[in-house]
């Protein structure tokens, strides 16, 4: 029997054999690929382990923290869902949106430490530590321009120039980053809405009226004097001034409570009558210098806010001599093939209140490491390249200006002693001519040699009455002036 | 009194046995060592109190009692299977501590009784006559617990095989196929000693092979019969394929005809095959192995997240109470091994796994050590009991053989196993003292 024994216990060991043989198969052979799987819970928890760094606003405020649980792991939360256009949303589950988006690896903690610590930490099993990121928002403005747009839809952006802070972002319809997971598939799934949609930075608007100060600037900057010549090109009378413009099925008028008399062209501009504009063709405008103007103001590129992937609409297409009449005078009403975003809209106005220089958009200018107390500013672009001439930077602002005194809509923006430049206007969006009302404007808050203003651009889909635009834009301007 | 015990005994081993006493009480402090510092890993890791180390005190007691009341039983003990049965008992406890406490106080509770089961076998008569005497007597009241579980079995978890008998009292309940284990052990150990003679004699010629008589054909059917009834009636695939392959083991090693356990082989699969096209339950766990990835989120779930749990633990693993191992459902009694992977890594594994043949390979030499049938072939089936139990839950974890729901020895929780497992060591360090000694 003991020769029997010898072969059972042999088979034992060889079976013994082949579990440590698949033991090592799984373990080391198979590892990786078992470990990169979707399904792999592991991947998930230790996710959720991350101490995601916080995101701050200029003063300090949190508008993101993460929260350790009992369980060790940590839960985002979010104490001003009103701010979720800036801020975004972080989620195992569907990713990240916004600054957690544009920062992720700074606020997991991608790439602090040195190898050796990663391999220290990994070993202890201590929880990753993110950086914390402080935005350029302001919560005041923020809340005073999210409140001050009730329950409309559309985007709200404003900015400090010349340093091109980004103060507040308002997307409307919004979400509640909190809920974000329970509240996924109806945020999804709602296309007529899009509430996960930022607007400001990614929605595309039909310009309409709002374009006419770039075409006012274009028509400025093709006087070949204009010290001489701009004061009589802005103050002569237009004729036919208020006649309606068709275009594409549309027929656009000046804004409703225009007077019914003579109006130069300052005036059309501030009362958003089209047809000076459309006409602008015959009074020195090429289409070829309109096309410069369109892409020197970056409405044809994406614009840059440091750190975000920012939309720009599918450029239309080339304007030049030979273009047919009907899509130059579309192009000229803003009811043509091109769309823009709010962003595109803050960087024109922000330029002209700048001198016509353009200022850095950022919404974001630091990170504090895990542990250390100091901020580190993040490089911004160093060029600042002119948009406008300084010369007709300047008039466009007069006439801006001039609106706020005259026109019934841009003037509901000034609240108190504010000085505003603004220029309201209409626009006809979509297969089914939803209007829209815009404004854009600044307010100047020059306290030195040193020219500092706040600029806003809003736009509010599916009204028509431009004044809603211009008080929620007075309410934002007052709240970063307040500020200021 | 030991020593003179030991000098009484004078003409074995006379050097050897003070040393392998020592080496015993050398390996339960070294065991005693590992488990407590894993303990105080996942008091640490916790936040726990350090009262919580308790179930480790628990255990030093018991090895401490089992240790010296050995000494005075079985001197000429096996110095290794009592050490490491208590290994892996306090790797256990470490584990479910870790991955379950609230079952850890039941599960220190069943060490204690296991221990407690291990000493007073070795206070029964030596000569273990007793056991083959009334072999019919075991193997019917054996049966007629398996009996009465198919009748009135519950499950404590109320879902699953109904293979636990209320004990009457609090929540305690116990499995009789784990006493069977032992039962069909001892009856067939007995059978076949008084049969062995024949067995080796007696053979007919089948073509070129010589094959022991058809009369020895009904032991075979009977015992299939009883692993079909326990598959059929209780779904337990585990504890039949374990029964059979045991018994196939005993029958080879008693005949010693290699040539009965190829029909052993082929019975064994004609009744897995049959149980493939019969029980959902069997068409499902053969069905998982074999694709485990196209169902990886319902019925392969647990096979798939155990593989996880591996790939997880790598080379040195996660560290106790570091890793993700509950995950896997019920990880806890048929995924320790899982567990022991993802934290302990495959250093962890192979110690596991090393140590389970080192057991069962002790048990087979203290068969081959012994002059006397019956001792011979009860000590190498309790160790193949082991063995073939210890590999199918270890190839089952790892996608190596198709799942079976049976418990890892001394690791998984689980009280009936336990006290089994515990119960076969005491016997086999019986076996291992010699029986030429006057009782």
């Amino acid at each position: 029997m003991t020769r029997e024994l010898k072969w059972v216990a042999l088979a034992a060991l060889l079976c013994f054999g082949v579990v440590t043989i698949g033991a090592a198969y799984w373990a080391v052979v198979r590892a990786d690929s078992l470990r990169e799987r979707s399904d792999n819970a592991r991947n998930v928890i230790a996710e959720q382990r991350i101490r995601r760094g916080a995101i701050l606003d200029r003063d300090g405020e949190q508008l993101a923290y993460s929260e350790v649980t009992e369980t060790g792991l940590a839960r985002r939360v979010y104490p001003y869902p009103q701010a979720a256009a800036p801020v975004g949303y972080y989620s195992v589950t569907y990713g990240t949106a916004g600054i957690e988006a544009a920062f992720d690896a700074d606020l997991r903690g991608d790439d602090q430490a040195s190898a050796w610590r990663d391999l220290v930490d990994d070993l202890l099993h201590r929880a990753p530590q993110g950086s914390d990121v402080r935005s350029t928002v302001d919560l005041d403005v923020q809340l005073a321009a999210s409140e001050a747009f009730g329950s409309h839809s559309g985007a709200v952006v404003v900015a400090h120039v010349p340093s091109g802070r980004v103060l507040a972002m308002v997307s409307q319809p919004n979400y509640d980053p909190n809920q974000l997971d329970a509240a996924w598939e109806t945020l999804a799934r709602d296309v007529e809405t899009s509430p996960l949609l930022n607007r400001a930075t990614a929605g595309q608007y039909q310009p309409g009226g709002a374009l006419q100060t770039v075409v006012l600037a274009a028509m400025l900057a093709a006087q070949p004097d204009l010290s001489r010549q701009g004061g009589y090109v802005l103050n002569s009378e237009v004729p036919d001034v208020d006649t309606p413009v068709r275009v594409n099925g549309l027929e656009l008028t000046c804004l409703p409570g225009t007077p019914s008399r003579p109006l130069t062209l300052a005036e059309a501009y501030l009362f958003g009558c089209p047809a000076p504009f459309a006409r602008a063709m015959e009074s020195g405008l090429t289409p070829g210098h309109l096309w410069e103007r369109l892409d020197a103001l970056g409405l044809l590129t994406s614009p840059v806010l440091s750190g975000f992937t920012t939309a720009a609409g599918s450029p239309p297409p080339l304007l030049h001599d030979e273009t047919p009449s009907e899509e130059l005078v579309a192009a000229l009403t803003g009811q043509g093939d091109l769309t823009v975003t709010p962003l595109q809209m803050l960087q024109v106005i922000a330029a002209i209140a700048n001198q016509g220089n353009a200022v850095p958009l950022h919404l974001v200018d630091a990170v504090r490491a895990p542990g250390s107390g100091e901020w580190e500013s993040l490089e911004l672009p160093a060029r600042r390249p002119a948009l406008l001439r300084a010369d007709v930077a300047s008039a466009v602002r007069l006439t801006m200006l001039q609106a706020s005194a005259q026109s019934p809509y841009v003037s509901q923006a000034r609240l108190g002693d504010l000085v505003i430049y603004g220029h309201s206007a209409l626009a006809y969006g979509g297969p089914d001519a939803t209007p829209y009302v815009w404004f854009a404007g600044f307010a100047d808050v020059t306290e030195s040699d040193q020219p500092e203003a706040v600029a806003v651009v809003v736009v509010i889909e599916s009204e028509d009455d431009p004044a809603l635009a211009a008080q929620v834009a007075g309410a934002a301007l007052a709240a970063a002036v307040g500020v200021e | 009194m030991t020593d003179r015990a030991v000098l009484r005994t004078g003409e074995f081993d006379l050097e050897d046995m003070p040393a392998s006493r020592w080496r015993e009480a050398a390996l339960l402090v070294l065991a005693g060592l590992i488990i407590l510092v894993n303990h105080v890993a996942l008091v640490v890791a916790r936040d726990r109190p350090w009262t919580s180390l308790w179930p480790v005190g628990v255990w030093a007691g018991c090895a401490v009692v089992g240790h010296a009341v050995l000494n005075r039983r079985l001197p000429r003990r096996d110095p290794l299977l009592f050490p490491l049965a208590m290994f892996l008992t306090g790797w256990g406890l470490n584990l479910i501590d870790r991955l379950v406490p609230s079952y850890a106080d039941r599960q220190t509770l069943w060490l204690v009784v296991g221990v407690a089961a291990l000493l007073a076998v070795s206070f029964l008569p030596r000569d273990l006559r007793w056991l083959s005497r009334y072999r019919y007597t075991w193997l019917i009241g054996g049966l007629a617990l398996l009996g009465i579980t198919i009748l009135i079995g519950e499950n404590p978890s109320s879902t699953g095989p109904r293979l636990w008998l209320w004990l009457g009292f609090g929540r305690v309940y116990y499995q009789p196929s784990e006493l069977l284990k032992i039962v069909l052990v001892v009856f067939l150990a007995s059978f076949f000693a008084d049969h062995q003679r024949y067995m080796r004699t007696d053979t007919i010629r089948v073509w070129r092979w010589r094959v022991p008589s058809p009369a020895f054909l009904a032991p075979v059917l009977l015992m299939w019969g009883v692993c079909m009834v326990v598959l059929v009636w209780q779904r337990d695939l585990g504890t039949a394929t374990l029964f059979f392959v045991v018994f196939m083991f005993m029958l080879y090693l008693t005949s010693g005809q290699a040539l009965l356990l190829v029909g052993g082989a082929v019975l064994l699969l004609a009744a897995a095959a049959a149980a493939y096209t019969q029980f959902d339950v069997v068409t499902l766990r053969v069905d998982v192995w074999a694709d485990p990835w196209s169902t990886a989120d319902s019925d392969a779930y647990q096979i798939v997240q155990s593989l996880m749990a591996v790939a997880a633990g790598g080379v040195f693993g996660q560290g106790i109470a570091q890793g993700q191992p509950t995950i896997i459902p019920v990880v806890h009694s048929d995924f320790a091994f899982a567990a022991v992977a993802e934290e302990w890594g495959l250093v962890g594994t192979i110690t596991i796994v090393a140590t389970l043949a080192v057991i069962v390979v002790r048990g087979l030499s203290i068969a081959a050590r012994t002059r006397f049938v019956f001792r011979s072939l009860l000590a190498s089936g309790l160790s193949m009991m082991l063995a073939v139990q210890s590999l199918l839950i270890m190839g089952g974890v790892l996608r190596i053989v198709p799942l079976t729901g049976v418990t890892l020895p001394f690791v998984s929780y689980g009280g009936s196993s336990l006290l089994t497992s515990f119960v076969i060591a005491g016997l086999l360090l019986v076996l291992s003292t010699d029986e030429r000694m006057p009782v």
